[in-house]
């Protein structure tokens, strides 16, 4: 099934996308209303619909957007992404020891981007956006293709998902494919901090020490799909309800593995040894339907994939930092 | 010894001698004397109201037959599809746990020394869903000692009588060794064949006993997965013309047990390949094919 996309980045409206994309400074807002401010509210509308309500909410946005708009954007952010408050948490080191980092506040995203946000993406023409690409792989967009050589995830097929996955998480995707898609929504991909806090979140209860999965320490394979649940396949990114974490994030065990922002530069090793990646590697976090031991599956545990590597059990989420965004109306 | 000797004839029991059901050599102490089948191994057999089968899992050094045998005895025991595993005796554990822990732990599983008498063995008693199954029985076998068997025949009994004996042949390819280095893999599992042929070979007919070849490692090269014929007759075209010149039964299959690996390297600039997670691809499945032709 394809998407129909009302806009894209080559759209008249693009300056607004562009602008928010790099927090460049606007114009000066007209005083009152305007067909300016109409253009923007039904601009806003869009990018809620794209997934994109972040932009409509970051604070170097907030002299453009009024307040009725900017309402509507909390609403839909808030459906669609989780506040994981400020804390301290402990994390484990490569030598064996740890360490107490802090946490500051921030939005994780409640599902894994479907196949279906994702189209989003590719029919904006995304792939060809050298902006949302970090020079270093421009000479590798051109083996980002689907199965007919079309710029999209390894498993499509001109440009479109498998029918009956729309709603499946978007796999076959490299960290910068999944970095690229997260900046035109306006977010970021987490950091390994960020999701051991999210998905063993509330750490206090523990003393800053998150638990295993989102919902205590003993594994439940009713709660995750990891291989010890017979699927072999990826599952919508809405199932497994009773694995939510608390505040109602999905998945942070199971389904797909997700890219994350760190560098997969150190594993746990034993004294005098060196942990060397023979290619550029960032972690992944979370566990897929493939995995074996469930131990894998935890908010802690550290592996990895090549950055360039299109797996069919990696996908990812986004996250946003709270400090960005304007503050919520009656706040 | 506790158990009778339940299919071999009653003239052999009287004897008061046991013969090694593997090799017909004879125990004495801890092993059989001509192919060093441990004692529990060859009273696991006996113990058995039929003769099992056995399996070669063979390849050269380093191709992962360790991890290999390990991985598939764990996804037997915790049962696939309709296959499932029970280990017959505590020392078939022992390889197991041994690959199990050391994955858990991020890391491989020492080598197998080339002594056959240090060898690890499984009796595994596998259930298919149908009404009979079947036992299967195999070392795991140093890759030095398959070498050292193929280049100077009689210089491993235990090899020797694996390969003399047995009812199906998995040969483990290096996918990276394929692409990378030459032709060492292919002529390695050639070799193979070609030792395997003169031991059941028979004038103007193929070979009966069927062989699984499995690329292994394909976690570092995913490039045959999709088709692991067409990655053979492009990679390996000699041993796929042999294989299709000799064999009846033949299948190219790929498999890989970690997610993705890393290197560690230590003080003394010693490189240590490591897995960086457990994802089991391809393990079971030229177990399965092969399990429905056993002989």
């Amino acid at each position: 099934m394809s998407v129909q996309v009302r806009h894209s980045l080559e759209s008249p409206r693009r300056g607004w996308a562009f602008r928010w994309l790099g927090g460049r400074s606007s114009p000066a807002p007209a005083a009152g209303p305007s067909p300016e401010a109409e253009s923007v509210g039904h601009f806003i509308d869009e990018l809620i619909s794209d997934g994109r309500d972040a932009f409509a909410l970051l604070k170097s946005a907030a002299d453009h957007v009024t307040e009725e708009d900017a309402r509507r954007a909390w609403e839909s952010l808030e459906q669609r992404m989780a506040l994981i408050p400020f804390g301290r948490l402990v994390l484990g080191r490569s030598d064996g020891g740890e360490e107490l980092v802090e946490v500051p506040a921030f939005y994780l995203d409640r599902h894994v981007v479907s196949n279906q946000m994702f189209q989003r993406f590719v029919a904006s023409g995304c792939y060809d956006c050298l902006e949302l690409w970090p020079r270093e792989v421009w000479p590798s967009l051109l083996q980002f293709t689907d199965r007919t050589g079309q710029p999209g995830p390894a498993d499509w097929s001109n440009r479109t998902y498998p029918s009956d996955r729309a709603n499946h998480p978007v796999v076959g995707i490299c960290w910068y494919e999944a970095s690229a898609y997260a900046r035109w929504v306006g977010k970021r991909l987490p950091t390994a901090a960020e999701w051991q806090k999210a998905g063993g979140w509330p750490e206090h209860l523990g003393g800053g020490r998150c638990t295993r999965y989102p919902w205590g320490d003993l594994f439940d394979p009713a709660r995750a799909n990891l291989r010890s649940s017979g699927i072999g396949d990826t599952v919508p990114v809405d199932a497994y309800r009773n694995g939510a974490t608390p505040n109602g994030i999905f998945q942070m065990s199971g389904n797909v593995w997700e890219w994350i922002e760190d560098l997969l530069d150190a594993v746990p090793c034993d004294s005098g040894e060196e942990f060397h990646p023979w290619k550029p590697m960032r972690r992944i976090v979370g566990g897929s339907f493939d995995t074996y031991l469930p131990g894998e599956a935890t908010c802690h545990f550290v592996t990895g994939q090549g950055t360039l590597d299109r797996r069919a059990n990696i996908g990812f989420r986004c996250a946003l930092s709270a400090d960005r965004l304007r503050e919520q109306p009656g706040n | 010894m506790s158990t009778g000797v339940r299919y071999l004839d009653r003239s052999t029991r009287l004897g008061g001698q046991v013969p090694c059901p593997l090799c017909g050599g004879s125990l004495r102490g801890e092993s059989c004397i001509e192919c060093f089948a441990p004692a529990e191994v060859i009273e696991s057999i006996l113990g058995r109201p039929t003769f099992p089968r056995i399996v070669g899992i063979l390849g050269p050094s380093g191709v992962g037959k360790t991890v290999y045998l390990g991985m598939l005895l764990d996804l037997l025991s915790h049962g696939v599809g309709p296959f499932h595993g029970m280990a017959r005796g505590p020392f078939s554990l022992a390889l197991q746990r041994q690959v199990m822990l050391a994955l858990e732990r991020q890391r491989f599983p020492d080598k197998t020394p080339v002594e056959a008498d240090r060898w690890q063995w499984v009796h595994c008693e596998v259930s298919t869903g149908k009404r009979h199954g079947f036992d299967v029985v195999t070392p795991d076998v140093a890759g030095e000692a398959v070498a050292s068997e193929l280049e100077s025949p009689g210089t491993h009994t235990t090899v020797r009588t694996l390969i003399e004996r047995c009812g199906g042949l998995v040969v483990l390819i290096d996918t990276v060794g394929v692409i990378a280095e030459g032709q060492a893999q292919e002529m390695f599992a050639m070799q193979l064949i070609s030792y395997l042929e003169s031991m059941h070979g028979q004038r103007r007919r193929k070979m009966d006993i069927p062989v699984a070849l499995v690329f292994t490692k394909v976690d570092l090269c995913e490039e045959p997965i999709d088709d692991p014929l067409a990655f053979a007759r492009a990679h390996a075209s000699a041993l796929w013309r042999m294989c299709d010149a000799r064999l009846r039964h033949f299948k190219f299959f790929c498999s890989s047990v970690a997610g993705s690996c890393g290197r560690l390297v230590d003080r003394d600039g010693g490189e240590l390949l490591i897995p960086l997670r457990v994802e089991p691809r391809g393990v079971v499945e030229p177990f399965a094919w092969l399990s429905g032709l056993l002989r």
